[in-house]
């Protein structure tokens, strides 16, 4: 990640050199000369994949903007300021986790705000490298951290769902599972992005509606208008990735 | 769209119509000094007098000058009988071969006594170095032709010359030297009919008035404007003897090895099947006839060709059933009139025309005939007329004019058979087994309708456009022969012309629909199943274009003047200097002035005789060409306004998808810069023995600011497959047309070749050629209106990088061989080719294009790999090798008359190695899509008095 502000934004504003007199043309150009697109080492190829990236913090040095496309020519130039690891080669981590979901670059994502030059690296879908090629992923922001018994722990906010849906008049929603489901479109997340509080990482929970015609939307409104309970409570805390995009 | 496509494709290819933009030279020269044979030293004030059946008129004399020194201009090609004679002496007898654009050196030792002893044998000479020119290529005569299996088809000939290969088999058009197949100047006798619409050659002509033919590729003097090549037909003329020129070739089914239908071998009529083979023959019958109507003042020549061919692909999957073959009727005729009221003129008037009806033309294609119903099938009916009229006056020797006037009109109707040819054009019968099925009954209101899953073509032919294009051409010149510091031999000249086209557009039905829906239909059922009906709509519906029916216009002007010289300031040295201006306007339909271009072209040659016997030259060259007129961007305008929709399962109906062509869907670049070529050429000709001649050239060219369209209105997504909206808000394709800086092409080769005819029995022609071409200039045009967006560097700009690379005419090694041998009558000549493969680049599907659009590794690449550039790998067609032979008897030697039996093998070893590949990123991708045609045997007759 280029000139990263750690722990609060992995895009701040880029201390790379754009062309003279550069503007961004969303139509010519295929990506921003004015922009450095974050570079990535390994691709979600496998089953294993977690969209959780380790942050290697470049520093800039007034090399081209987008000039470097690859770990490969990353690690070898001169122009920018990298921190080796042990071996020497890939750069030192410095600790902070960021929630980047890697995706494919062809699908739509709303709000598709097109004619906004900034969309490049927008709210929803940004653009980075592999290996000289273009790859998209969805910001999900730095995961945050907190210090328990055990040491450093992953800090969560919850994701609730509803197990009793009903449709907006109150009538059981044909075809839904008993137990309702997440995603939806029922669910309430604790502390969206931007809110103190708001991480990438949620613990799953569910929630019975008091009221099937009067539903939560809020987090406030989980607590006054029905009962939080763990998934299942026998098998432990259940966790599940909930990237939220810059409003 | 892909029924426009195909419309547009086939149009450029087979277009015809005219233009004339540069001139060529119709004659040739005699060059030499008489010496004395024992000192070496000049032999001033010798007469010498040169005759030849193919000069009208009495015979030319000259005086050798103070240096010995001797040129007769101006001479129509042929042999011709050289006579040096000197007060008091014998003179001695030469017979030499001229031919058109070339000088032909004879060097001439005289004595007294030499004289006396070579009286007695006149042996016919070939001095081929041309050893006063920078310009490449070759002359290829009729006698050289007649002699190998040839199609009765000019253009075949050129394709022999080195350095320019044929990218489509099914279609004779060339790159020469690197030049897209839109970049050469067809010239017939002198004038240029070259289609102004398309930049193709034009016209048909009957093969046997073709008495030589001159393929320039370059090093060309100023006289000549061309990107690429110029290929300038002679045609046959009269002489002060009658002559009769009369054949027929048969070319039957049962002869030949019939064709495939699919991508393996076994995937075609197989020997023994009870079934008749599907129809493939051809029948052609030739008269010419020429003689004097007054000797020594007016001669004639006219020629009839007639001919019927017919082609088929068996019956093969998806349709499964025998499509209608192909087949045409064509008549060339041309007539040519010279005249020479006394020796201070010549005029020559000469006529072509060339009908010809098309049926069924979808038949003869390998991509169409087992996936379109006999109902859908498309015709073209085709031809026109053009004229020419030189006139040439001889003042002196040191001053002569040209005149050339020519006028040509052509047309082009093509589209589906039941309009264009009426619905007793239609055969219903080998398409249309069932009369019950509905899609058997004709009806012109019908809309084309294309499964895009198996690309079957239901109901209607494709849509109507019915092309109309004149052009008039007006090239006086002026040449002038003079003493000022060496000898000078220079020219003047203007070159005019004026061209209109008209394109007319009609859509049966008012549709052309893209069906079967995408992915493939749930039950995997393609072809009728998968058809759109619009009333009931469903996963069959896909996508729909309207294109406006009407008529629209262009015309253009072009003006060119050049001045050119041959310095020789010494005499074993030549330049070549010449600068020549142009200046082209073409206008649009609407009015609008599309192109307004000027050019300067200087030229700048060398040549020197290295061994001062005019047996060893070396050339070196600077040439720039411009193209300053084509109606192609002005036509390219022109396109209709096209709308095509989207059916949309959520709401079952028809949605927007994007409109293109119309007033509205371009724009004009008025600072576009003027499209040139750029050649630095160096060659080594040396006369290797008797009648021979070797040569190596080296060629470096560059084709800069090619004309295209740059889409400016979508916008697309970073990978290049989705457009994400439009600059203007409006769903549309907007296209500028203009030259830009990244369109060019760059050429490298080196061309070896020997051309020998060492004794009367032999004729040889070698030629190959070492060369690479590469840059992002693939295409000209061909997306503009949607047509083709996956062919061009500017529809998608994401996609822009991929189209760097080898070019599609990037054939790296390219070997020909004719040769023939005549014993008593008794001929044996064969043509051989090599070619390797040409480059192909994958392409991906792109679902907004609605079609294999996209790229993913240079051009002439397959990247292999999705994720590693290391895996980008060359992906070429196969190399091609072919030998057609002939055998032929003149009976003359046992019936005093000369009825020739003639028997051809095409493809003697019936090889049929792929000549196109599944590109698609499919699951047949790389599959062969066509391969050579197979062994065909032909008899011919021949009766020449």
């Amino acid at each position: 990640v280029f000139d990263p502000d750690p722990g609060k934004n992995a895009f701040t504003t880029p201390k790379c050199k754009a062309p003279d007199n550069y503007v961004y043309d969303l139509r010519t150009d295929p990506y921003a000369l004015n922009q450095q697109g974050v570079i990535f080492t390994d691709l979600p190829d496998d089953a294993t994949y977690v969209p959780v990236i380790a942050e290697v913090a470049v520093t800039s040095a007034s090399e081209a903007c987008q000039e470097i496309k690859s770990e490969k020519t990353l690690v070898t130039q001169t122009d920018v300021s990298l921190p080796e690891n042990s071996m020497g080669t890939h750069g030192k981590p410095d600790g902070n986790y960021l929630a980047f979901a890697t995706v494919d670059p062809r699908v739509d994502f709303a709000p598709d705000a097109l004619n906004d030059p900034a969309t490049f690296f927008g709210p929803t879908q940004h653009w980075g490298w592999y290996g000289r090629f273009l790859s998209t992923f969805i910001d999900g922001g730095y995961i945050p951290y907190t210090t328990d018994a055990m040491g450093n722990d992953v800090a969560t906010t919850q994701i609730v769902y509803v197990v009793n849906p009903t449709d907006g008049a109150g009538m059981p929603v044909a075809g839904a599972d008993p137990k309702g489901a997440p995603g939806s479109g029922l669910d309430v997340i604790e502390h969206a992005r931007g809110q103190a509080g708001y991480s990438p990482v949620c613990q799953v929970m569910t929630y019975t509606a008091t009221s099937a015609a009067d539903l939560p939307t809020t987090a406030a409104d989980v607590a006054t208008k029905g009962t939080i309970d763990p998934v299942d409570p026998m098998a432990g805390p259940v966790y599940a990735y909930c990237l939220g995009v810059t409003p | 769209v892909r029924g426009l496509i195909r419309a547009a494709t086939i149009l450029a290819l087979v277009a015809g119509s005219t233009a004339a933009f540069a001139a060529g030279e119709v004659n040739g020269r005699l060059v030499g000094t008489v010496m004395e044979a024992q000192t070496g030293a000049p032999v001033p004030g010798a007469s010498v007098t040169v005759s030849g059946r193919s000069l009208i008129g009495p015979a030319r004399t000259v005086t050798t000058g103070d240096d010995g020194r001797y040129e007769v201009v101006e001479l129509p090609p042929g042999s011709y009988d050289i006579e040096v004679s000197y007060s008091g002496v014998k003179p001695i007898r030469r017979r030499v071969v001229v031919r058109q654009g070339e000088a032909t050196p004879v060097e001439i030792q005289w004595s007294a006594e030499l004289a006396e002893a070579e009286t007695t044998v006149v042996v016919e000479e070939r001095h081929m170095t041309r050893p006063d020119s920078t310009q490449t290529g070759t002359v290829v005569s009729a006698d050289s032709e007649a002699k190998i299996a040839i199609n009765h088809r000019y253009q075949q000939i050129v394709s022999q010359a080195a350095g320019i290969t044929q990218p489509d088999p099914a279609s004779l058009q060339f790159s020469v030297k690197g030049g897209s197949i839109l970049a050469n100047r067809w010239l017939v006798d002198g004038m240029d009919v070259t289609d102004p619409t398309s930049n193709t050659w034009s016209a048909n002509i009957n093969f046997d008035s073709v008495a030589s033919v001159d393929i320039l590729t370059g090093g060309m003097e100023a006289q000549y404007n061309s990107l690429g090549g110029v290929v300038d037909l002679i045609t046959t003329g009269g002489s002060d003897e009658w002559h009769v020129d009369t054949s027929f070739y048969v070319n039957n089914v049962n002869f030949s090895t019939s064709n495939k239908y699919g991508s393996n071998l076994w995937n075609g009529y197989r020997a023994f099947d009870p079934k008749p083979a599907p129809p493939t023959s051809s029948y052609q019958a030739n008269i010419n006839v020429g003689g004097p109507i007054l000797k020594h003042r007016l001669w004639f020549n006219v020629s009839l060709e007639y001919l019927y061919e017919q082609f088929s692909v068996p019956a093969g999957p998806p349709l499964n059933i025998q499509h209608p073959a192909y087949f045409r009727h064509q008549v060339l005729a041309r007539g040519k009139l010279t005249y020479a009221p006394n020796d201070k003129h010549r005029l020559t008037l000469a006529f072509n025309s060339d009908p010809a009806w098309l049926y069924n033309i979808d038949g003869r294609f390998y991509g169409l005939s087992n996936y379109e119903r006999g109902v859908a099938e498309t015709q073209q009916n085709q031809g026109g007329f053009f004229f020419t009229l030189q006139w040439e006056y001889f003042k002196n020797q040191n001053l002569n004019t040209m005149v050339q006037v020519g006028f040509q009109q052509e047309t082009i109707d093509f589209g589906s058979q039941g309009i264009i040819g009426g619905a007793g054009a239609i055969d219903y019968g080998p398409g249309c087994p069932n009369p019950m099925d509905p899609s058997c009954t004709y009806d012109a209101s019908r809309p084309r309708h294309v499964n895009v899953n198996d690309n079957t073509a239901w109901f209607q032919g494709q849509p109507v456009q019915r092309e109309l294009i004149y052009d008039a051409n007006f090239d006086p010149s002026i040449s002038l022969r003079g003493k000022l510091a060496g000898y000078h031999d220079a020219k003047i000249g203007l070159q005019t012309k004026y061209a209109y086209g008209q394109n007319g557009y009609q859509t049966p039905g008012g549709y052309v629909y893209n069906d079967g829906g995408l992915p493939m239909n749930s039950n995997g059922m393609s072809g009728a199943a998968g058809l759109c009906d619009p009333t009931t709509g469903g996963i069959n519906c896909y996508q729909r274009t309207a294109t406006q029916d009407g008529t629209l216009k262009a015309q253009g002007v072009s003006v060119g003047v050049f001045i050119q010289d041959r310095w020789k300031p010494t005499k074993w040295l030549t330049i070549v200097p010449g600068i020549r201006f142009d200046y082209g306007w073409t206008q649009n339909n609407y009015g609008q002035t599309v192109s307004s271009l000027f050019g300067v072209g200087p030229r700048l040659g060398a040549v020197v005789d290295l061994t001062r016997d005019q047996k060893t030259i070396f050339t070196a060259y600077y040439g720039r060409a411009n193209e300053v007129m084509s109606l192609m961007p002005a036509f390219a305008m022109n396109v209709p306004v096209s709308t095509t929709e989207q059916w949309d399962l959520a709401s079952n109906s028809w949605k927007l998808l994007n409109t293109s062509g119309g007033p509205g869907g371009y724009q004009i670049d008025h600072n576009a810069k003027t499209p040139h070529t750029d050649e630095f050429s160096t060659s080594l000709r040396r006369e290797i023995f008797a009648n021979s001649v070797a040569s190596i050239e080296y060629t470096y060219k560059q084709i800069s600011n090619i004309w295209d369209g740059q889409e400016i209105n979508q916008i697309w997504d970073p990978t290049g497959t989705k457009v994400r909206g439009f600059a203007n808000g409006q769903p549309q394709t907007i296209y500028l047309l203009t030259t830009p800086d990244k369109n060019y092409r760059i050429y490298q080769g080196v061309d070896f070749s020997v051309e020998a005819r060492p004794s009367p029995n032999w004729d040889v022609w070698a030629a190959y050629t070492l060369s690479w071409l590469y840059g992002p200039g693939a295409e000209q045009l061909g997306q503009v209106g949607g047509a083709e967006p996956g062919f061009s560097a500017f529809y998608n700009p994401r996609q822009t990088m991929f189209y760097d690379g080898f070019l599609p005419e990037d054939h790296r090694h390219n070997l020909k061989v004719r040769a023939s041998y005549t014993w008593k009558g008794l001929t044996v000549g064969a043509l051989f080719t090599y070619l390797s493969g040409a480059p192909l680049s994958k392409v991906y599907f792109n679902s907004y294009d609605g079609g294999y659009t996209n790229r993913r590794a240079p051009q002439g690449n397959d990247p292999t790999s999705p994720n590693s550039y290391t895996g980008w790998a060359e992906f070429r067609q196969p190399d091609q090798i072919s030998v057609d032979a002939r055998a032929q008897y003149d009976f003359h030697h046992l019936i005093k008359a000369h009825v020739i039996l003639l028997a051809d093998f095409f493809n003697l070893f019936n090889i049929q190695e792929a000549t196109a590949l599944d590109n698609t990123d499919t699951a047949t991708f790389a599959s062969v899509q066509n391969r050579q045609k197979p062994f065909r045997f032909q008899l011919g007759l021949r009766y020449l008095y």
